[in-house]
């Protein structure tokens, strides 16, 4: 069955602690067995006192009783504590694999789900499964111990009776496990609708600024309540499924126990047990009682961990179309660049144009491009492949003559360094955000890298320097500062193929200055492409490339094609360098 | 320290007894349905206890027991009923009281301006666990008063039925209740504070996953992948020690309450030994005892329950009470409209100001500082007349976007004012929407619903065609097959990053608002696309425009350049 699936996998995250699930172990049979004590020591007592034993017996067996009790408390507390440490131990290393896996899928997949949903994924789902660990399924261990230990005492006290409360306990314990299964399905679609909602929520949070200034407030509060409609709507069915449970589980115990009393009745007239094992007899259908009304009160847990387990699987098995499959390095040093007949679409849109069109082009090693082209010419989808965000549908990509799925992927990634549109700051100190949370570098690379760029004054004279703190998402930095901080993440790391696209566009013309001579001095070295509005950004490079469309309608050396009045670039040179792209290029 | 301090404040602010009627009484019909049905839950094992002494007498007397066991089956059916109906009630309740502090929390953060706004205290992701944790324990306060009350009910009752059969014994089930519940008393402020500590660590990693997952090109370009869940283990594991920690101090307060069943239990036959070897104390009086000992003895459970609860609401209280603003913690369980229920209509948009046409804008002395840097904009000069062209350059840190977000109130000014047609305008923020003015900032954003929706924001759609064509949008639907209702994806991730800005800038135009504030559109707008738009607006003539730009396209059409650096204004050049 596809349900066990999930448990299996859930179970196998304990394996890698065989002495913490050992040790969990006995202290779980510790605190099932307690229980069954205090019912034998009643009966005793009323046995002891129907033959008239001494006060000292009976208040002994009092004592007893209390004595239990609170060693029980204690066990109890020792499951805690293994348990919980267990579970976070081990759903802690999910969390990873589940970060590692979800920052190695495609970027259509991220385009298509918000970093909202991936963190109630990756987190709140892996938390259902530590709770359900660390609650349920030690409550669950510990039911199933009493459940062994009673039926061992009641076959002792009455065979007759034993054999008939296992069957009955099998039975009814076999229905309520195939019932449980049911409510899975209820558990998973109202995690979905939650964690939509959730992620909406996310998403409202993040552009709140957008939707103050623009008067959109209580259009988000009513697109949310349309969201949590579905969550009431998906809750009500699974509590619906909880209460089935509740009541079968009590119809267990209520018939349990009026068929032992019955028995009882018929058992004490013919003379075979004594008024105390009636009354054990009795007790000990309802020992059980407490421990699975819990269970059934956790099913919510149960159904949650379910659901948030087949939702783990699915989410790894979200598979990245972009793998490592080679196993080539590079040459050290500069690496040249070739692109074969590429073309590229979009899988998923209905709309079968090609972003990219059997694009050709050669770019020797230390040489620099740039790239020109309008918006949606195809400019940035030509960035992805060449960084292997996206595969080619058609053609090849390589770099220092390798194919790009034939490299390494760590290799690839280790040589190659972008500054993309988009950059992305963190709320943490400038340090990680510069090292990206790498603490293996050196904070005198970080400044000779920041020096390079006349960062460092800047850097120092914030309130504490490299372990200033920025807020969630970066703020404290302007767009342009930024910009800044992603060119220094560049620096640091020396790359052998460098992809710059639109790395200007917001920064002004007085930090440009600065930036253009760091990034002349980044060019020198390794092979680069630039992707720039601006024809001031590209006229310092060695090869132009004019795309529209997704075709090349011209590349060659900038020098060539100054020179050449009729060259595109040349006549986009003549409308100065603030005119527009499109008129020249049309 | 000034932490702590204002922890003891916002904490003096809570009044969870208040907020748990009020989240109650938002549903007063559920709620009193939940409460009457819960009461009958708890109240008929009393009776189904006494059924059972009455069994085990008569098997003492070997009488004949079949009719009592019916009415017993019967008794146990009528409270699996009740018990169906209270979760039916009880789950509508809590859906709503949810969403309830859901909204006030969405509306304080998304809301212009006026008394009710307020700021993010940290990160949108950080900020979902406030959302869905601290609502979810909020409303768990509220519910533990259902079963609360009614097991109370059952305790007095049960109580009461013991000593008519053994008063002292009755009175021996008290000790370790009130014993217990004294120690569970104590603990409970370690558990407050463990409990705030384990939060603050999950806190930290939705915080740390969710700016992984938004920055995940980053980490994939630079090869830093390993970096980041480096990162996170440390998080995570600071989290497990967080976790353990609270967990086994809620064991030992929970555990103590369940062996106390036990406890009462063997001093109960401590006390009897005596009447039972008498005689006068019959096995179905032992029967009862311990079957009302063993609820009783869940007593201290509830009790904790409520203790504990109250403790994770109180610190839930004042999470939430960061979301809607420093001192207006009760706007958490405001009563407002809710419409979840199937067959409800969606919520109302609330109607846009009435348009006061713009004459003149004029910004005196305006000074707004971020504290956390002191950057910001410095005694800012600035007039604006109607229909003009303006724009405002100048270096990376010169406060330009700032000088924007002052004006319409997205960051608060320290002093100076601001003047529409002479008039001060007191709340910016409430004062610069639609059809008034319009914001469109340096990166838009778009939420995961259709075109038409991110466009009109909930407004009447008839003016979508008009802005359609001014920012030549209608060439892109032409590609899409769903048109305006094409669903744009998380935060509009599906549209490219033209596409995006255009829809932003029909959005900001939609209303033709009097006033359009722009910050730099060049990052995402080709020249080509800028210059049309600028050409657009300017025909329409009546729309005032300020914006940031460093493009020469921009500054060649402007009536009004003003250059900016340091956060003061160092030119103003009118044509």
């Amino acid at each position: 069955m596809d349900g066990q699936r999930h448990w299996r996998a859930l179970f196998g995250l304990l394996g890698s602690h065989p002495w913490r699930v050992a040790a969990m172990a006995a202290v779980l049979v510790a605190t099932g067995l307690l229980p069954l004590v205090g019912p034998l020591l009643i009966a005793t007592f009323i046995d002891d006192a129907a033959a008239g034993a001494t006060q000292s017996r009976l208040l002994f067996l009092a004592a007893v009783y209390i004595g239990v009790g609170l060693a029980r408390q204690v066990m109890a507390i020792a499951v805690a504590w293994t348990a919980t440490d267990l579970a976070w131990r081990s759903t802690n290393e999910l969390r990873s694999t589940l970060t590692r896996h979800v920052l190695g899928l495609d970027v259509a997949f991220h385009r298509s789900t918000s970093p909202g949903e991936l963190v109630s994924r990756v987190d709140g789902d892996v938390t259902a499964l530590s709770e359900f660990v660390s609650n349920f399924v030690v409550r669950a261990a510990a039911a199933l111990v009493t459940l062994v230990g009673l039926l061992v005492v009641v076959l002792w006290r009455s065979w007759a009776v034993g054999i008939g409360l296992a069957i009955y306990l099998a039975i009814a314990l076999a229905t309520m496990y195939r019932l449980r299964d049911r409510a899975v399905n209820e558990a998973t679609s109202e995690q979905a609708a939650t964690g939509r909602m959730l992620g909406e929520i996310e998403e409202r949070l993040s552009g709140a600024d957008d939707l103050r200034s623009n008067g959109g407030g209580s259009h988000a509060v009513a697109t949310f309540q349309r969201a949590s409609a579905a969550v009431l709507a998906s809750t009500l069915n699974r509590e619906r499924q909880g209460v089935v449970l509740w009541v079968m589980s009590n119809v267990v115990f209520v018939v349990g126990g009026l068929t032992v009393l019955a028995v009882d009745a018929a058992l004490l007239r013919r003379g075979t047990i004594t008024l105390g094992t009636a009354f054990l007899l009795f007790q000990y259908t309802q020992v059980l009682r407490a421990p699975l009304d819990r269970l059934a009160d956790e099913t919510e847990r149960v159904q949650r961990a379910a659901g948030g387990m087949r939702r783990t699987l699915e989410l790894l098995a979200e598979k990245p179309t972009i793998v490592s499959v080679g196993s080539r390095h590079l040459h050290p040093g500069p690496l040249k660049l070739k692109l074969q007949s590429v073309s590229f679409e979009y899988a998923d849109e209905d709309d079968p144009a090609r972003v990219v069109d059997d694009v050709s082009l050669t770019l020797g090693a230390g040489r620099s491009l740039g790239v020109l082209g309008r918006t949606g010419s195809g400019k940035t989808t030509l960035a992805r492949l060449l960084l292997r965000l996206v595969e080619p549908t058609a053609g090849s990509v390589q770099l220092g003559g390798v194919p790009l799925d034939q490299i390494d992927l760590t290799d690839l990634r280790a040589r190659t360094g972008v500054v993309s549109q988009d950059v992305h700051l963190f709320g943490a100190s400038i340090r990680d955000n510069l090292t990206l949370f790498d603490s293996s570098i050196s904070d005198q690379r970080v400044r000779a890298a920041l020096e390079e760029l006349d960062l460092l004054d800047w850097v120092e004279a914030m309130p504490d320097g490299l372990d200033t703190q920025l807020g969630p998402a970066g703020t404290g930095l302007s767009g342009g500062e930024g910009q800044l901080v992603a060119l220094s993440r560049l620096f640091l790391r020396s790359p052998d193929f460098v992809l710059l696209d639109e790395a200007s566009s917001r920064i002004d013309p007085d930090t440009e200055e600065r930036v253009t001579h760091a990034i002349d001095r980044l060019l020198e070295g390794p092979t680069a492409v630039v992707i720039a509005h601006r024809l001031s950004t590209v006229a310092r490079l060695d090869e132009i490339l004019v795309v529209d469309a997704g075709r090349v309608i011209e590349h060659g050396p900038t020098e060539v094609l100054r020179a050449d009045p009729d060259s595109r670039y040349a006549r986009l040179l003549t409308f100065g360098s603030n005119t527009v792209l499109d008129e020249a290029l049309s | 320290m000034r932490d702590r301090d204002a922890n003891a404040r916002s904490r003096r602010e809570i009044r969870p007894f208040r907020f748990a009627w009020l989240t109650g009484t938002f549903r007063s019909r559920l709620w009193g349905a939940s409460w009457v049905l819960w009461g009958a839950f708890f109240l008929i094992p009393l009776w189904t206890g006494w059924l059972l002494k009455l069994a085990f007498d008569a098997l003492s007397s070997a009488d004949s027991i079949t009719g009592l066991l019916v009415v017993l089956g019967i008794s146990e059916a009528i409270r699996w009923v009740v018990f169906a109906g209270a979760i039916y009630f009880v789950v509508r309740w809590w859906v709503a009281a949810l969403t309830l502090m859901r909204t006030n929390m969405l509306m304080a953060q998304t809301v212009s301006g006026g008394p009710r706004a307020a700021t993010l205290p940290d990160s949108p992701a950080e900020a979902i666990s406030r959302f869905s944790d601290d609502a979810r324990d909020t409303v768990l306060w509220a519910d533990s008063w259902l079963d609360g009350v009614g097991y109370i009910a059952y305790a007095v009752g049960a109580l009461a039925i013991m000593s008519t059969i053994d008063a002292r014994a009755a009175f021996v089930v008290l000790v370790p209740l009130a014993v217990v519940t004294l120690i569970t008393r104590l603990l409970t402020p370690l558990l407050y504070a463990w409990r705030a500590a384990d939060r603050e660590a999950t806190g930290r990693v939705t915080a740390f996953l969710g700016e992984t997952f938004t920055g995940m090109l980053a980490f994939r370009l630079a090869g830093r992948e390993e970096a980041a869940i480096g990162r996170l283990e440390r998080y995570t594991s600071i989290r497990r020690r967080t976790a353990v920690r609270d967990s086994v101090l809620q064991q030992a307060i929970d555990g103590i309450s369940s062996s106390t069943a036990d406890v009462t239990i063997g001093l109960t036959l401590l006390v009897l030994v005596p009447s039972v070897r008498s005689g006068d104390f019959s096995i179905g009086d032992l029967a009862l005892f311990v079957a009302y000992a063993t609820q009783l003895g869940q007593l201290p459970r509830f009790v904790a329950r409520l203790i504990t609860s109250r403790e994770q609401a109180i610190v839930s209280y004042g999470r939430m009470g960061e979301m809607v603003g420093p001192g207006r913690l009760s706007d958490v369980v405001d009563h407002r409209s809710v419409t979840i229920e199937p067959g409800e209509a969606m919520l109302d948009r609330e109607p846009d100001p009435a348009r006061v046409p713009l004459q003149r804008l004029e910004v005196r002395g305006l000074t707004a500082r971020y504290p956390s840097n002191g950057e910001g904009i410095d005694h800012i000069n600035l007039a604006f007349e109607r229909g003009t062209f303006n724009v405002i350059t100048g270096p990376v840190g010169a406060g330009k976007s700032t000088l924007l977000r002052a004006l319409v109130g997205l960051v608060p000014h320290d002093s100076g004012c601001i003047l529409w047609n002479g008039e001060p305008i007191s709340d910016p923020a409430a004062w610069f929407v639609p059809p008034n003015a319009a914001h469109l900032p340096q990166i838009p954003s778009l939420f995961s619903e259709s075109l038409a929706d991110n466009i009109s924001l909930g407004r009447d759609p008839s003016q979508l065609q008009a802005v359609l064509e001014l920012t030549t949008l209608s060439r892109d639907l032409e590609q899409m097959p769903d048109g305006l209702a094409t669903m744009v994806g998380a935060r509009g991730l599906r549209l490219s990053g033209g596409q995006a800005q255009r829809v932003a800038t029909a959005r900001s135009l939609l209303t033709q608002p009097e006033l359009l504030v722009v910050d730099d559109l060049s990052s995402a707008l080709d020249v080509a696309t800028e210059r049309e738009l600028w050409d657009r607006l300017r025909a329409i003539g009546s729309t005032t425009v300020i914006a940031v730009s460093q493009r020469q396209l921009a500054i060649d059409r402007a009536d009004q350049v003003i250059t900016m650096a340091g956060g003061r204004i160092t030119s103003v050049v009118r044509r």
